[in-house]
């Protein structure tokens, strides 16, 4: 297998492990306008989460289940039971909205910091990779078979995530519900709790990135704040709040990362900004963003 | 909102200026001097009562006061959320400290080109950022303000992650004084605060600022006047940028070190905190969240090691509870005094 | 209304109790306070803990007093941050009354605070932060360090890699400055030794982390090792890639000191059994000062001593003999300008567990060598074997000491 084979197929497991990062956040935004800065949070309790369900079972399958579900329940209590009264009670749901969630990241990863080291007394773990999945597979060079797992599951999840929203009732019951919560009361389906379920689910999304992650990479206080960049510059080039522009964004700063560290190192570093100037210069709302004006 | 719009430009003819910095009875022409006087004159006392802690830290509090009023220029009058204010903190800061160690600059000189850069930065910038708005801006920022990190970190020159140190501070032998004497610079920086603050708040009364404010209540309509919003917005970024690049100018001389932490979100994050629990919509909001920001995190130190948890719910709480932040708090108290003292009170 | 008998005693309590809060606080019996700054929170809480254990078996050993002043040890969160260092400097300084400044990991925080030692006149005597710069261009009278610096550490390695037979290696690291100087220093021992290195590759700070690249690169180079410098959280991300891609039997993975630190080892679920790791100090030592050094961590603690907390016991023991000395020095007072005590400290020659530790013009802790070990699989768990001793490298010049 050639170097540069080698290096799509790289890109290609970045890619969906950004987008994997990148669509709970799309999710919340492109449905309920909330921007949940709060989002590498949920990432990363999902990744402490399954670090003790794979140390107490010894299973990273029962890891992937049941650690996720944990995000998901909290999302689903923070949206119910905060951010939905008070967008009630008339604050702006994109600022105020925005900056609270901002300030529960700080409150999650300190309260991560405390636990971790005072109650689990490491400061870094790792979820054990399944023994299917540990290995290597032959292509010409060893490949980890888990980064191909990666692969898989990011087009399984896109998939099923624009199933979901475009083939089902659920989806058109969320837009509906953002564009015109009245009629869609009046249709006896109570919003609020549509949009929690809406969050809950861009939170278990996170979750599972963050299992996935606790194996490929490694979970420590740090990784809430440091998938925050990454993640918005895949939201901004793909268009917020669109599931298709999330997924071919992630495509193109995981391709974009990946070969420029192996053909054009020095400017590596800097390459995804490039991306992020070229785009606002040629097309500032995304590549399947909407159009400014239509706010 | 005022229903003449429709008819006549509102900025040129109305009497009085738009809502938006106004509100609380605390703001416009008076109002302002009553407010900025006594702080100075509060301020300037404590070199002399207090030992050097004290100081020290209201030294931080100015600056972040500059820093945090700056950024209220974006967010509460023109309503854009900027994650990018540290960028210019760092821009202004590194400035300083390369034009007097490696050009040999006065440190006067080094101060009003580090500033100047920092708001040339921010147009420059403001040209491309402007070209969203909202939540789409607010991402923008964080991804420009995280590029100023990641090339400060790389740049050997300027000593990369680890910073430069031994920055010098103003020369003011020709006044017979010791700029390294804390409770000299403490001094300057008041000067340099006070008038920032009139600065600012001239900008903000303007037939600029009134302009700035009316794309805040409505973007569209100020359009339709025939206004050219897009220059003043990145006109307004600019600004933000130039105090943010003060506020830069003075931290380097006040720390004498600089390194790429100054540019990161974090950071940045830290001044729309210190505007949020402020207020955003009063002219001295921002300082008095600066005020309280520098302070509790001093106090809170000395209580628990977990200054995150009490930090990140305490922003949550003021976020969701605290509308208009203290100073909005203090103004209603004010308003209720006042109208228990039979007066009719001021502005809704 | 009645009035209160005399307010005049209440009103003077009062402003010396707001004058007391203001103004430092005056040394009422004859103590001497030390202020240990450390990154309490953020991913180095570990390695903050072992060094403060490490100081205060130290303060254990003087008996918690220096020639009849009783030390005070006050512990203040850096968060790993040059900014909080600085705040919490000042207040240590102005408040607190801190005689001497210790401790740091993180190399911004160290040049911060040497800034803060010139200005203030205050001793500080740094921990763990690394950067040349530190004893080289930032180095003022005020300031000694007691770890190591990072060239003479990664030319030690470097060339014993080369001369143990080591050709052709491929480098790695983060495109910072660190990152750049601290594989500069490797090329150094490396390449002066004459190893090769094929290609050094940087991989770009902060974003998600992929190893990937570097590690095919190495295979497709034919290099014998990858030398790397990844701390923290890249370490561990390394270090299981380097498994995943089937990497361990054939090309070993190799970093000094941080890359396979044991507070990193429960992440790296056994990946590192095997490898070989470079390090300032392991229990396994046999020498006496280390034994003593094991035998009373173990009495205090309850556990074997890592490196970490001999750093700080070596701190410690720095800081507190040289505060003993120069107040002997000065009559049984402290000394009214203190940088008697960093200039008693830079002459001692400590028994340090890590050996025999002294100080160079630039007021850098030098010992004669470091240690190379294996990560084994213990009966407890993982450990370290010791492998062999080998010499120590130089600091890079630049310090101009005035």
């Amino acid at each position: 297998m050639s170097f540069f084979l080698f290096n799509l197929l790289n890109g290609m497991q970045l890619s969906m492990l950004l987008f994997l990062m990148a669509i709970g956040f799309t999710i919340t935004f492109g449905l309920m306008n909330i921007l949940n800065l709060a989002h590498g949070a949920f990432y990363m309790v999902g990744a402490y989460m399954g670090y003790m369900v794979g140390s107490l079972t010894g299973s990273f399958w029962l890891a992937l289940l049941l650690a996720p579900l944990i995000p998901m329940v909290l999302g689903f209590l923070l949206q119910y039971l905060v951010l939905q009264p008070l967008v009630d009670r008339g604050r702006d749901i994109h600022l105020d909205m925005a900056l609270l969630t901002f300030g529960l990241l700080f409150f999650v990863v300190g309260v991560a910091e405390l636990v971790s080291i005072e109650i689990l007394h490491i400061t870094f773990a790792s979820i054990r990779k399944p023994a299917l999945l540990a290995g290597y597979v032959n292509i010409g060079l060893p490949y980890p078979s888990f980064r191909l797992f990666i692969i898989g599951l990011g087009i399984a999840v896109g998939l099923l995530v624009w199933l979901l929203l475009e083939r089902t009732i659920i989806g058109a019951v969320v837009r509906g519900g953002v564009d015109d919560q009245e009629t869609v009361r009046t249709m006896g389906i109570d919003v609020h709790l549509v949009f929690a379920g809406v969050f809950a689910f861009g939170c278990w999304l996170a979750g599972i990135s963050g299992v996935v992650a606790g194996a490929e990479l490694s979970i420590d206080s740090s990784m809430a704040a440091s998938i925050l960049v990454p993640t918005l510059i895949v939201v901004v080039l793909g268009g917020l709040g669109s599931v298709k522009g999330c997924f071919i964004g992630a495509i193109v700063v995981g391709m974009t990362q990946t070969l420029t560290q192996a053909y054009a190192p020095a400017i590596a570093a800097y390459s995804i900004y490039i991306l992020l100037t070229l785009i606002l210069v040629v097309r500032p709302q995304g590549i399947f963003g909407r159009a400014p004006g239509a706010a | 909102m005022s229903s003449s719009m429709t008819d006549q430009p509102m900025p040129e003819t109305a009497s009085k200026p738009p809502p938006g910095i106004t509100g609380t009875g605390l703001s416009a022409g008076a109002g302002f001097w009553a407010i900025l006087l006594p702080v100075v004159a509060v301020l300037a006392t404590v070199p002399l009562l207090s030992g050097g802690y004290a100081t020290v830290l209201l030294i931080e509090v100015m600056i972040f006061g500059i820093l945090a009023t700056g950024l209220n220029f974006l967010l509460g009058h023109m309503g854009y959320v900027s994650f990018c204010q540290g960028a210019f903190l760092g821009c202004g800061a590194y400035f300083t400290a390369v034009a007097t160690l490696f050009w040999g600059w006065p440190v006067w000189a080094a101060m009003a080109a580090a500033v100047a850069a920092a708001g040339l930065v921010a147009l420059l910038i403001g040209m491309f950022v402007m070209r969203t708005r909202s939540i789409q801006f607010l991402l923008i920022t964080l991804a420009f303000g995280e590029m100023f990190h990641t090339a400060a970190i790389k740049v050997r020159a300027t000593g990369g992650d680890d910073g430069m140190r031994g920055i010098p501070r103003l020369d003011l032998s020709a006044l017979g004084l010791e700029a390294r004497d804390d409770s000299v610079f403490f001094v300057v920086v008041l000067v340099v605060f006070a008038a920032a603050m009139i600065a600012l708040k001239l900008l903000t009364v303007s037939r600029f600022g009134r302009i700035v404010a009316g794309i805040r209540e409505s973007e569209t309509r100020m359009r339709s006047l025939g206004y050219e919003t897009w220059g003043y917005r990145v006109a307004a970024f600019a600004v933000a940028g130039l105090f943010g690049g003060l506020a830069g100018a003075l931290w380097a001389q006040y720390a004498r070190f600089v390194n790429p932490e100054l540019m990161t979100w974090q950071i940045s994050g830290e001044a729309l905190l210190m505007v949020i629990i402020g207020g955003t919509r009063n002219f001295f909001g921002p300082f008095l969240g600066a005020l309280f920001f520098v302070l509790a995190k001093a106090w809170l130190a000395t209580v628990t090691d977990a200054y995150l948890i009490v930090f990140g719910l305490l922003f949550v709480l003021v976020v969701a509870f605290l509308e208009g932040g203290i100073s909005g708090l203090l103004g209603r108290f004010l308003r209720l005094g006042r109208r228990q003292a039979g007066r009719i009170g001021g502005e809704a | 209304m009645l009035k209160p008998k005399s307010r005049i005693p209440g009103a003077i309590a009062a402003a010396a109790c707001a004058l007391s809060l203001m103004s430092p606080a005056q040394a009422q019996d004859r103590s001497v306070t030390v202020g240990l700054m450390l990154p309490y929170t953020g991913v180095f809480a570990q390695l903050a803990r072992d060094l403060e254990d490490g100081w205060r078996l130290a303060l254990d050993e003087y008996g918690g007093e220096v020639a009849g002043y009783q030390v005070v040890l006050l512990t203040e969160d850096t968060e790993g941050s040059a900014q909080t260092a600085l705040q919490k400097a000042q207040k240590l300084i102005r408040s607190d009354d801190a005689q001497v400044l210790a401790g740091v990991v993180s190399s911004a925080a160290a040049i911060a605070l040497a800034e803060v030692a010139q200005n203030e006149r205050i001793p500080f005597v740094a921990a763990n932060a690394v950067a040349d710069e530190l004893t080289g261009a930032s180095c003022n009278p005020y300031v000694a360090r007691t770890s190591f610096s990072a060239n003479a550490l990664q030319s030690a390695v470097g060339q014993y890699l080369a001369e143990s037979g080591v050709a052709r290696v491929v480098t790695g690291a983060d495109d910072y400055s660190a990152g750049h100087a601290m594989i500069e220093g490797f090329a150094r021992g490396f390449e002066g030794a004459g190893g090769e290195i094929l290609e050094q590759s940087f991989t770009p700070l902060g974003q998600t982390g992929d190893f990937g690249p570097l590690l095919m690169r190495a295979r497709q180079l034919g290099a014998e090792a990858i030398y790397t410098f990844y701390t923290g959280t890249e370490a561990v991300q390394i270090v299981k890639q380097h498994a995943a891609f089937g990497l361990r039997g054939d090309i070993p993975l190799l970093g000094a000191v941080w890359l396979y630190d044991e507070t990193l080892w429960p992440a790296m679920e056994d990946n590192m059994i095997g490898a070989t790791d470079f390090t300032v100090y392991s229990h396994t030592l046999e020498t006496p000062a280390s034994e003593r050094f094991e035998a009373a961590f173990e009495a205090m603690y309850g556990r074997l001593p890592i490196a970490g907390n001999a750093m700080g016991y070596d701190n410690g023991v720095a800081v507190l003999e040289g505060l003993a000395r120069a107040i002997e020095a000065n009559g049984g007072e402290i000394p009214e300008d203190r940088v008697a005590v960093i200039e008693e400290l830079t002459a001692l020659t400590l028994d340090s567990p890590r050996g025999p530790l002294h100080f160079n013009a630039s007021h850098n802790a030098v010992v004669d060598e470091i240690y190379v070990v294996e990560v084994v699989e213990g009966e407890n768990g993982p450990a370290q074997r010791f492998l062999a001793a080998i010499p120590y490298g130089q600091d890079l010049p630049g310090c101009d000491m005035e």
